[in-house]
């Protein structure tokens, strides 16, 4: 299912953050959305995940035959950058109840334990609350909730920029393994990253997105590019 | 003098930019500010100063006035067998002293400190790098001064409608903020010894059960206030005595040189970079959730799981206190039975037989105080919809309605104990008194509909503060990321709740011409359409604002 999002607008009082996003995103890639601070990367998102109201533009998902279908709750999912667990629960409990309410849309149903063993969760720590649970493993639990249905869309917003160095490779890996035929969108403005785990590279400047040609993705002068590219918004 | 006006400006500034943040929340009025300009020094700005400062002077005397009013009517209200206006008011001059000294007391006690955490003593001592002592002390004497100014008007007032003596005047007003120098004295004497200052759980134990000992005290004195006239000077030695005590305190305080640390203590902040101010609230949120729980777990499936879960770990704001509550509720009722029994004296029961008779009107503004609706709705925002609401399968039509009902009765159980126990308890009352007073032939006296009204008001009270808080939660959802509320109608709606139960108390309960029964069917009835009404906009509007504050 392709993802595609059509002269999409917000703006706040006289600011005009996103100006006109048009754009269609494939299954199977992970698109680096990058942006400077401020540029509306979070906005974006935001207007998507229906967070915030938008002034103007529609999206939407479509098959290889163009049928095109509205975005469902459950076609989505979202991490953000400071994770957002609900506390009072253990991680297996969370697990589990989002495994109750959304059975039906799961696809390869597995055991909580497979679930948590999948993020290396241990089982000592899934029995604990998480609101013991450190920023990394609470960035784990809240990526594990997001894949487990494998949404067609995964909105990952700035995901590794406050890890630490073990804990974002291994949620380098754990998004490799988990990309599927999901659309994943990670936003960050470290290019490094963007260079090293995407496929695509799409960039958010002056309120419109700009796809960057993938040929020349990993060289130098791409690597320049990019930083140019941004700077002119400064 | 600089710090002075360093302390005053930041107040105005932080009291000024809070007003334009709530007016630019308006509907209409936020048409005319600029978005980011409004909080920027212009020419209007000295205009807004004067508005804001307005503001301040009028809200900390319309909180003073709301204080005071309650515990004159209070006085009234415990007056009202004696004969004619001027008697009664006479007769309220007595109780209003006492219950104002006990009152004071229990604040200063439970809620003293010379550091309030919040964002001016912040900005003013970690960013402006304000000398603490004079900080510290400047403010701590502005608040001082505030209670003295904003109280004055208000004894005044009733000491010269209740003909007390003229002292009193003088004495009360300086009692107040004596009594919370004595208790900030205490404070940092003990921070100098044990370098402590925060409570350890022994020393805010201890706190409670002196603040509720004193509290208990002022119960069992208001109910036995008919010879307050003849020790009324009694009360002016200990405002006199409390007030000398405070000299010495104050001269300490004054001395005392580490408030730097005293405050670093306090807000336990370990380097420069942490925010901890604006995470306060989270983290306190937080500690609710009960660790010695995690054991515990739900038989359900889906979200009752999810409900019963929370439930379960926070039973100390919702198990624990609604227990206690019913205890404490029940423990009196036991003791006013035991008390018939015991008192010979059949005069006082039929004066109290007709003050219970009066007490329909004063149920809504004990229960707005009891129940657990609001505490509730933050709990509920802080430890878990603000996580969850980023999850969009979470906000699915079917899913908020589903989650909103299973909430609906959990809450609902936690309000109903206290209810069920007031209503027998009243009911028990009731009989039991007229026995008391007509013997057996008292039963024959008894009104069936009272009755009725007394078991049924207090039921139809507690399922209508558990809707409403909920559904203006679900409506509105004013907390924002720090869990604060910013939302104007949700403010407002909470003011408006308040002022209801307290008008209901402090006007409709002195209210000779108001039959207490025809009051009892409209407070029925009126819980009953408003919680029917309340999840009707709730089905239909619910899904659509139940969401964070991006």
């Amino acid at each position: 299912m392709n993802f595609t999002i059509e002269h999409l607008k917000k703006s706040y009082a006289t600011k005009e953050v996103l100006k006109d996003i048009t754009f269609t995103f494939k299954p199977g890639h992970i698109y680096a959305l990058l942006g400077r601070n401020g540029a509306g990367k979070t906005t974006l998102f935001n207007c998507i995940n229906g967070d915030i109201d938008t002034s103007g533009g529609t999206w939407y998902l479509s098959d290889e035959n163009g049928n095109k279908r509205d975005l469902l709750p459950e076609d989505l999912g979202y991490v953000i950058s400071e994770p957002m667990v609900p506390e009072f629960l253990t991680g297996r409990e969370f697990v589990k109840f989002y495994i109750d309410v959304n059975k039906k849309h799961i696809k390869n149903l597995r055991s909580i334990d497979e679930y948590l063993a999948s993020v290396a969760i241990s089982p000592e720590d899934s029995n604990r609350l998480m609101k013991e649970y450190s920023h990394g493993m609470r960035n784990k639990m809240q990526m594990l909730i997001n894949f487990i249905s494998e949404p067609p869309v995964l909105l990952l917003d700035e995901p590794l920029t406050s890890l630490d160095v073990v804990v974002a490779e291994e949620m380098k890996d754990i998004l490799r393994s988990m990309k599927g035929d999901s659309i994943i969108l990670l936003s960050t403005h470290i290019v490094d990253l963007a260079l090293d785990l995407c496929d695509e590279i799409v960039l958010l400047n002056h309120g419109v997105l700009t796809a960057l040609s993938r040929d020349e993705l990993g060289t130098e002068d791409f690597r320049a590019r990019i930083i140019e590219a941004l700077k002119e918004e400064g | 003098m600089e710090t002075l006006k360093l302390a005053l400006s930041l107040q105005s500034a932080y009291a000024l930019n809070s007003l334009i943040y709530r007016l630019r929340r308006f509907p209409v009025i936020k048409r005319f500010f600029k978005k980011n300009t409004s909080y920027a020094a212009t020419e209007l700005k000295k205009i807004w100063i004067v508005v804001g400062n307005t503001y301040r002077v009028f809200r900390a005397m319309l909180f003073a006035f709301l204080y005071y009013a309650g515990i004159f009517v209070a006085g009234l209200f415990r007056s009202s067998e004696s004969d004619g206006f001027f008697e009664v008011m006479k007769a309220s001059g007595p109780v209003f002293v006492f219950l104002l000294l006990i009152l004071s007391l229990m604040g200063a006690l439970y809620r003293n400190d010379l550091v309030d955490a919040d964002y001016e003593c912040y900005y003013a001592i970690r960013l402006l790098r304000t000398d603490a002592k004079k900080y510290i002390l400047i403010n701590y004497g502005l608040m001082l001064l505030k209670k003295v100014l904003t109280g004055f008007p208000f004894i005044l007032l009733v000491c010269l409608l209740t003909k007390l003596p003229l002292y009193y005047i003088l004495l009360l007003p300086l009692f107040i903020p004596a009594v919370k120098i004595v208790f900030a004295f205490f404070r940092i004497h003990r921070f100098v010894r044990v370098k402590k200052a925060e409570g350890s759980p022994l020393s805010t134990f201890l706190t409670l059960v002196l603040t509720a000992i004193i509290g208990a005290a002022g119960v069992l004195g208001y109910f036995a206030a008919e010879r307050f006239s003849e020790i009324l000077w009694t009360f002016a030695v200990f405002a006199l005595a409390v007030i000398a005590l405070s000299v010495p305190c104050a001269l300490y305080l004054l001395r005392y040189d580490n408030y730097l640390v005293y405050y670093k203590r306090y807000l336990a902040l370990s380097n420069e970079n942490t925010n901890q101010i604006a995470k306060k609230t989270i983290v306190s949120q937080q500690k609710q959730i009960d660790d010695k729980t995690v054991m515990k777990t739900s038989k359900r499936s889906g979200f009752a799981y999810f409900a019963d879960l929370f439930d379960i770990r926070h039973r100390k704001i919702l198990g624990n206190a609604t227990f206690i509550i019913t205890l404490i509720m029940a423990i009196v009722f036991v003791a006013m039975y035991a008390g018939l029994f015991i008192i010979a004296d059949t005069a006082m029961f039929e004066r109290f037989g007709r003050i219970l008779s009066r007490a329909l009107p004063v149920m809504p503004f004990a229960f707005y105080i009891i129940n657990r609706g609001q505490q509730y709705s933050q709990a509920l925002f802080a430890n878990c919809d603000r996580a969850m609401l980023h999850y969009a399968f979470y906000r699915k039509r079917s899913n908020v309605l589903r989650l909103f009902a299973l909430r609906l009765a959990g809450i609902a159980k936690q309000n109903l104990p206290p209810a069920l126990t007031a209503g027998f308890g009243f009911v028990m009352l009731r009989v039991l008194l007229n026995v008391r007073v007509y013997g057996l032939s008292g039963l024959e006296k008894i009104d069936i509909l009272e009755l009725f009204l007394f078991l049924v008001a207090p039921i139809a009270l507690s399922i209508f503060f558990s809707i409403h808080y909920l559904m203006l939660y679900y409506l509105l959802q004013p907390f924002d990321i720090e869990s604060k509320s910013r939302n104007f109608g949700y403010n407002f709606a909470m003011g408006a709740t308040y002022m209801a139960c307290y008008l209901s108390y402090s006007v409709l309960s002195t209210m000779d011409s108001l039959n207490p029964l025809v009051y009892g069917g409209i407070l029925i009835a009126f819980c009953l359409v408003y919680s029917g009404i309340a999840s009707l906009l709730v089905f239909l509007l619910a899904p659509k604002t139940f969401k964070n504050r991006v």
